[in-house]
């Protein structure tokens, strides 16, 4: 983030800037040169990095990190969260749990209105949570809401949550920005089959358009119950998949966003004074997931050679060019645990264990295909080889390998954990014996025991432990190699302001206001 | 009139040679091998222990790059010599006899063209597995049709000279016919077409090393070079642009010795 | 009449043979639609249901049968990606193609003429061989690196020009031209190259041609002779050429639109491959396909006309 003296440079260069343009348009638009009010006209264009995968939880399934910025541009959620994790009222205005920890009764906003014109009350919440409880819609993340038994409206603006235990992550599953089950969409759009394309919520603006591989719009919602919000009155989403194309994009000028984490770039638009780069710091770090059902990574032995032949570090410098931090647990400093056993990179002990493994290891690992993939999945290549491993690269759209790894006919895939803000629900459904979104197929008592207090305890310190422990055992049984903490980048013209936290990957549009000086209006977007 | 062949065609001849020495003894060569990383240099400039400098991710380029020619001179070699021997064997075919085969090759060729070549290539890889192999057997069935194209037009101009008819006046049979009289003459244009096609296949396949499609890793091809090198163009151009360079070289290497040999082989037909 | 129908015919089989091809091609590879549409965590009961209610347990002939009605319906089923209709998402990616192949194909020609005549009226000139040097490097230089050095120098160095995207028409022409330049330049740069040999070759057969000496002799300005007479004979198989390049250039521009996040049918395509999309695949061959038969029907069927020989030929023979 830009300190005092940063912001003061920027301040003086856009007021040079704005007097020059000045100059320039012989006493044109004088308020252009402001900076500090934010004005309320223009359009944002963004660009992320894969195609949209749509708005709908039964059928989008989950959010790519680029989708979240446009589902929190039309759709709201309960709560938001702040820096600290604490509860801010969106759509709810507050939750109460009950005393037993077992029901939480939740008050909604009165006078919000849903794009297509229905109201928003109770009843959209709970068929929302309904449709995504219900068995026979096989919501994908159902596990991950295990613990709610019902939900109910007590009346137009009040619902009930009811647990099957005291479950300290309910928080995050009513306002986490990741999570697509936490955004609450038109009842109207998702009975008629139209949320997934074209989708409805009472956010600040309002879809336009969805055109596949090139734009999707968003313009200004006038009946916004936030007054004097939104700034834009239009933002434009791109999906430019070639990342170089997206930098270029940025500093040709037919973006003003972009995120990236391509440490080239992110260097090279930190010496840029046009640009401004932002980072977020989250869990749920980048890393290898391991099919501990398949052998030979059914056996402990080979899955902690591969521990120790990995190098994270080299990774992230070669790359990342250090823009990553290491991660040595899921949490990455949102939970401190100190040491938790972390496997260092190690040959000769890797060599040893294969050795004592004593036969042939022959891997397959699929990867995105991307630069980042293939570069990851080169050095993993060459890393193994050292101690005797012989892996196969297999590059596969991003959909595609996550449809792999799901049905488990894999080996070894570049995985990203995702992003909770309370890891802990995630960590159960990823890594329970029980849970159907245990991908790695890890079974093991002591990790069932250990998520299990986590899930049913609210005693802060117990928890932590018992996370701590997860983290620990992930590391000690070598259940994923780590790929890098999970920091996101996002690259802004310096005429872009009201960007104030990236956290999850998502670009606020609705804070977003342009400083004309720096966004000419007659540019092509 | 004999055209002088000029320096232009000598030193084509000579670049092929390098690159094709390089091909052959990549492995004999002092190299490091071309996944072999070094961890203290990453897209560094060429200096006295990296010849042409490393990659993103410390790769010798150099070595890549002898390696990566193995990749595109073979498929640059046999892809167009299949495309050769099964469009000739057609396109003779279709003009020899005419008719209905002729209508049925034809057709065949019709199609083929106007299947994308992107779907066809990677539902053959998908067939033939990906790998060089497959992918030099996909690029050549590629070539097919504009063999088959040529080998007919040429027969159709052959069948019906004197030299034809007088053989078949002695009584020879189609094979005879064909393999003696009608083959030499149709095949010397091929060959130096041949050449040109092979410009067109090594460029191919750059192009689907380019996607990240070609030889699976830790195999390196030019295509992907230069793909991995685009993200640090403008502080290191040169791991982009060498492999860029030895691409355009080693095409239009190709492409003179091509013309010049074309232009010899016209010069012979007009003194004939 | 009978060059038309003939002409035709050849057209109408073709193209079913490719649909054919395509639909078996895809039929073989082991991708269950049915699993795609039920989507995770579907029982196999959920599966066979889609299975039996999409019709996939008929053989391929009546699935084929029904595909193609469907086309004829305008129907080309559902993606199974973003399951949007695949003839919507065609319709949209159709028109930023046919403008990068229409500006490339313009920008091949404007190079190919003047050069193509030039180099041919001053044959044996150093002109001619300096035309020709030029000719051969820019055709051995792959698009893609092309592309890769013209965004650096036009887009980031000299900011003349956009590096991404394209920008609806009704934003403005000039700023939607401006988003095509690049990608249109690189894939011009490399094609015009053999347009201007072909137009070259046959320009100095022409020129040798009696008519040709006859006007010479009659003391005809050069460029009179050249534009007025012989261009015309000597631009057949360049135009067969283009027809062909045209047709390739539908479905081929797979890199450059990649490179330049254009959203055309190349990019639909491959993105469709890579998401194993097959309604979408589909498609895209059945459009490209079509295009390229056609276009390579429409050049059949003017060069017919423009050089009368071609069309007793055909209904001789």
């Amino acid at each position: 983030m830009a300190n005092d003296h940063d912001r003061r440079v920027r301040h003086w260069t856009s007021v040079a800037r704005g007097l020059l343009l000045l100059v320039l348009a012989m006493g044109g638009n004088v308020d252009r040169a402001r900076a500090a009010v934010p004005e309320h006209s223009g359009t944002l264009t963004v660009a992320v990095d894969l195609e949209f995968r749509g708005f709908d939880p039964l059928k989008a399934r989950y959010l790519q990190v680029g989708d979240r910025s446009v589902a929190m541009a039309i759709e709201e959620r309960l709560f938001d969260v702040d820096a600290k994790g604490n509860l801010v009222p969106q759509l709810a205005l507050a939750a109460k749990p009950s005393r037993d920890g077992k029901s939480w009764t939740i008050k909604l906003r009165k006078g919000v209105v849903f794009h297509d014109g229905t109201l928003f009350t109770a009843d959209a919440v709970v068929a929302h949570w309904q449709r995504m409880l219900d068995p026979g819609n096989h919501f994908s993340g159902l596990d991950l809401i295990e613990p709610v038994q019902s939900v109910a409206g007590i009346d137009d603006h009040t619902v009930r949550f009811t647990l099957k235990h005291p479950w300290a992550a309910f928080k995050d599953m009513l306002s986490g920005p990741q999570w697509i089950g936490a955004y609450i969409p038109s009842p109207k759009a998702v009975r008629e089959g139209t949320q997934d394309r074209a989708p409805v919520g009472t956010g600040p603006y309002i879809f336009k358009e969805w055109l596949t591989n090139d734009r999707l719009v968003v313009i200004r919602n006038p009946r916004y119950w936030r007054k004097g919000k939104p700034y834009l009155d239009r933002v434009v989403f791109r999906p430019v998949p070639d990342m170089q194309a997206r930098y270029a994009g940025l500093r040709s000028g037919e973006s003003d966003v972009i995120m990236t984490d391509r440490g080239t770039h992110i260097l090279q638009a930190k010496e840029d004074r046009s640009l401004r780069v932002y980072s977020h710091d989250a869990a749920g770090p980048y890393t290898f997931i391991l099919n501990t059902a398949k052998p030979p990574l059914d056996d402990v032995r080979v899955r902690r050679a591969l521990a120790h032949a990995w190098n994270q570090d080299f990774l992230l410098k070669a790359d990342y060019r250090g823009t990553l931090p290491l991660a040595r647990d899921p949490f990455d400093g949102a939970l401190s645990c100190g040491d938790t056993g972390y496997r260092d990179y190690d040959p000769a002990l890797a060599r040893k264990l294969i050795a004592a493994y004593g036969r042939k290891v022959e891997l397959e690992l699929l990867g995105t295909n991307t630069p980042r993939g293939r570069e990851a999945g080169e050095i993993m290549q060459r890393l193994f080889k050292e101690i005797g491993v012989t892996l196969k690269l297999t590059p596969l759209a991003e959909g595609q390998m996550v449809k792999r790894v799901i049905s488990g006919d894999y080996q070894m895939a570049g995985w990203r954990l995702t992003d909770f803000g309370d890891m802990g629900p995630y960590l159960d459904a990823s890594l329970n014996s029980k849970s159907k979104l245990n991908y790695s197929r890890y079974r093991s008592p002591r990790m069932d025991e250990l998520l299990n207090i986590q899930q049913t305890t609210i005693d802060g310190k117990a928890r932590q432990k018992a996370l701590c422990g997860v983290a620990k055992l992930i590391n000690e049984d070598a259940v994923f190699l780590y790929g890098g903490g999970r920091r996101v980048h996002v690259i802004a013209k310096a005429g872009v302001e009201g960007i104030s936290r990236i956290d999850h990957g998502v670009i606020r549009v609705s804070d977003i206001w342009l400083n004309g000086a720096a966004s000419p209006p007659n540019r092509g977007n | 009139m004999v055209k002088k062949r000029g320096i232009t065609f000598w030193l084509s001849v000579a670049w092929i040679a390098l690159v094709m020495t390089c091909a052959v003894g990549a492995g004999f060569l002092p190299l490091p091998a071309p996944d072999q990383i070094d961890w203290a240099c990453l897209a560094t400039s060429p200096d006295g222990v990296h010849l042409l400098g490393t990659d993103n991710v410390g790769r010798d380029i150099a070595a890549r790059l002898f390696f990566g020619a193995r990749v595109s001179l073979t498929v640059g070699v046999i892809a167009p010599c299949i495309g050769l021997v099964f469009g000739s064997l057609l396109g003779v075919a279709a003009g020899f006899y005419r008719g209905w085969p002729e209508r049925v090759i034809v057709g065949a060729i019709d199609v083929f063209l106007a299947v994308p070549r992107l779907v066809f290539l990677l539902v053959a890889m998908f067939v033939f597995g990906s790998g060089l192999p497959a992918i030099t057997l996909a690029l050549g069935l590629l070539c097919v049709p504009s063999f088959a194209r040529m080998a007919r037009a040429n027969t159709i101009r052959f069948a019906g000279r004197e030299f034809v008819l007088a053989a078949r006046a002695t009584g020879a049979d189609d094979v005879a016919i064909v393999l003696r009289e009608i083959l030499p003459n149709a095949l010397m244009p091929m060959v130096a077409y041949a050449l040109l096609v092979m410009g067109y296949v090594i460029v191919a396949e750059g192009g689907l090393g380019f996607l990240g499609l070609s030889v699976p890793a830790p195999a390196p091809s030019w295509g992907g070079m230069i793909a991995e090198g685009r993200e640090v163009l403008e502080r290191a151009p040169h791991v982009s642009m060498i492999p860029a360079a030895a691409m355009f070289l080693t095409v239009l290497s190709v492409n003179l010795i091509g013309d010049g040999l074309r232009g010899w082989m016209d010069d012979r037909e007009s003194q004939l | 009449m009978r060059f038309l129908g003939g002409k035709l015919l050849h057209l109408v089989l073709v193209l079913l043979a490719v649909t054919a091809l395509t639909f078996v091609l895809l039929d073989v590879l082991p991708v269950s639609v049915a699993h795609e549409i039920a989507g995770q965590g579907a029982t196999p009961a959920d599966v066979a249901a889609i299975r039996e209610q999409l019709g996939l347990n008929d053989s391929v002939p009546v699935r084929y049968g029904r595909w193609l009605a469907g086309i004829c319906r305008g129907d080309l089923g559902l993606s199974l990606y973003s399951k949007q209709p695949v003839s919507t998402a065609i319709a949209s990616h159709l028109p930023v193609t046919l403008e990068l192949l229409l500006l490339a194909q313009l920008f091949a020609l404007t190079l190919a003429l003047p050069i193509g005549i030039v180099s041919a009226w001053r044959a044996d000139s150093k002109l001619h061989r300096l035309l020709g040097t030029l000719g051969f490097g820019l055709a051995s230089v792959p698009s893609f690196a092309l592309a890769v050095v013209l965004v650096y120098l036009f887009s980031l160095r000299l900011k003349w020009f956009p590096a991404t995207g394209c920008t609806p028409l009704s934003e403005g022409v000039r700023v939607n031209l401006k988003g095509f330049v690049l990608p249109a330049l690189s894939i011009a740069l490399v094609e015009w190259v053999a347009l201007m040999r072909v137009l070259r070759s046959d320009m100095i057969a022409t020129l040798q041609e009696d008519f040709i000496l006859l006007a010479r002799a009659r003391g005809l300005p050069d460029r009179r002779i050249l534009l007025r007479h012989a261009l015309r004979p000597s631009c057949f198989t360049m135009l067969t050429l283009f027809g062909v390049q045209t047709g390739n250039l539908i479905g081929g521009a797979v890199i450059v639109e990649n490179l330049f996040a254009l959203p055309g049918v190349g990019r639909l395509l491959l993105s469709s491959i890579f998401s194993q999309d097959f309604p979408m695949v589909q498609g895209c061959v059945l459009l490209i396909a079509v295009g390229y038969v056609t276009v390579n029907f429409v050049v059949d069927v003017c060069y017919g006309m423009l050089d009368p020989r071609v069309r007793r030929e055909a209904s001789g023979g």
